[in-house]
């Protein structure tokens, strides 16, 4: 069965390479960190090149190690709700899609898969979030959302 | 700081592409795919009456945890809200032990960065999913609710959607806590 799926929110057509030389190091302090959850959820929609979804799966597996081997309190609150799915259709131009669901959110925490890398891998984790990097597909992300729960239906 | 790719949602300057992409980007499947999207159908189709008491199709997600985007036009949010509260009340009150179970692992949240063309979104998730199971609102709705009322729910719920949905299928890759 094909079927396809192309997301509208916000969908941009940069790399991650690019975005990493416009994003300055210290950003604004007007401009929130979207990394940052202060609401019930999050959930970031991931397009991958498909063929570099072995690279991207490699550095998720380093990042749940990272997760786990952090000496902050709030980093193990972050893998606690934290999973990461791979959708089942194809995103734009044939990129696999990958979705963080953040649920619950480690409030104020900051969801940034390179800053945790590099936190507890140092220089390795400049590597590894190279590979990360090089992974994206362009554009690399469909969605970064901000979620405030309406309602369990349970 | 190793930086992560940002996109804030509705920047403005990507406003006509993310437009582009919109008009694109409702979930294309084939005429006899058990996803088909009927709940909302097709705009402009049908006179929402008609579309009210179209027949529902089947929701049935095909993998173990799933994510629907709603986009809710931004004046029928408490519209869309009355109906997903009256969506809970279907699942509690139904005799279907299943419909029990979809309850148990479904979601709604909203997202706080405004959606495409001033829309809100509105994001179900369904961790895990309950294999086989319908998950059209409209159906589901249907099992409670009849006549009159059940007309009413469904007109609301339809004429609340601004661009549609995206309904999609999600497995496992990670649990980071585990």
């Amino acid at each position: 069965m094909f079927r396809r799926i192309v997301f509208g929110l916000a969908v941009v057509a940069l790399s991650a390479t690019s975005v990493f030389a416009q994003i300055p190091a210290a950003p604004a302090a007007a401009a929130p960190n979207p990394f940052i959850f202060n609401g019930d959820g999050g959930v970031i929609l991931n397009f991958v090149k498909a063929d570099k979804t072995a690279d991207f799966e490699m550095v998720l597996g380093k990042l749940k190690d990272a997760l786990a081997k952090s000496d902050k309190p709030e980093r193990k609150a972050m893998a606690a709700g934290w999973k990461v799915f791979k959708a089942d259709e194809p995103g734009p131009g044939g990129a696999a899609i990958y979705v963080f669901v953040m649920d619950p959110v480690a409030k104020g925490a900051e969801y940034s898969v390179g800053n945790i890398l590099v936190e507890v891998f140092a220089a390795e984790g400049q590597a590894l979030y190279k590979t990360y990097s090089d992974a994206y597909a362009n554009p690399a992300i469909g969605a970064l959302l901000h979620l405030s729960k309406v309602l369990e239906l349970k | 700081m190793v930086p992560d790719v940002v996109i804030p949602l509705m920047k403005a300057p990507r406003f006509r592409r993310l437009t582009f992409l919109v008009a694109g980007g409702v979930l294309v499947a084939r005429a006899a795919s058990p996803q088909t999207p009927a709940q909302p159908p097709a705009q402009g189709s049908l006179p929402p009456m008609q579309q009210a008491v179209a027949a529902p199709a089947t929701r049935v997600f095909s993998a173990g945890a799933g994510v629907v985007l709603n986009f809710i036009k931004p004046d029928k949010t408490a519209d869309f809200e009355v109906v997903i509260a009256k969506l809970k009340d279907a699942l509690q009150n139904s005799e279907n032990a299943q419909r029990k179970e979809q309850a148990a692992s479904w979601k709604v949240y909203k997202s706080t960065d405004a959606g495409p063309g001033g829309s809100v979104l509105y994001v179900y998730i369904v961790d895990p999913v309950i294999k086989g199971a319908d998950y059209a609102v409209t159906t589901i709705l249907s099992e409670a609710f009849s006549g009159d009322e059940q007309a009413a729910l469904f007109k609301q719920y339809v004429d609340s959607y601004s661009t549609g949905q995206n309904f999609v299928n999600l497995s496992l890759v990670s649990d980071l806590g585990k």
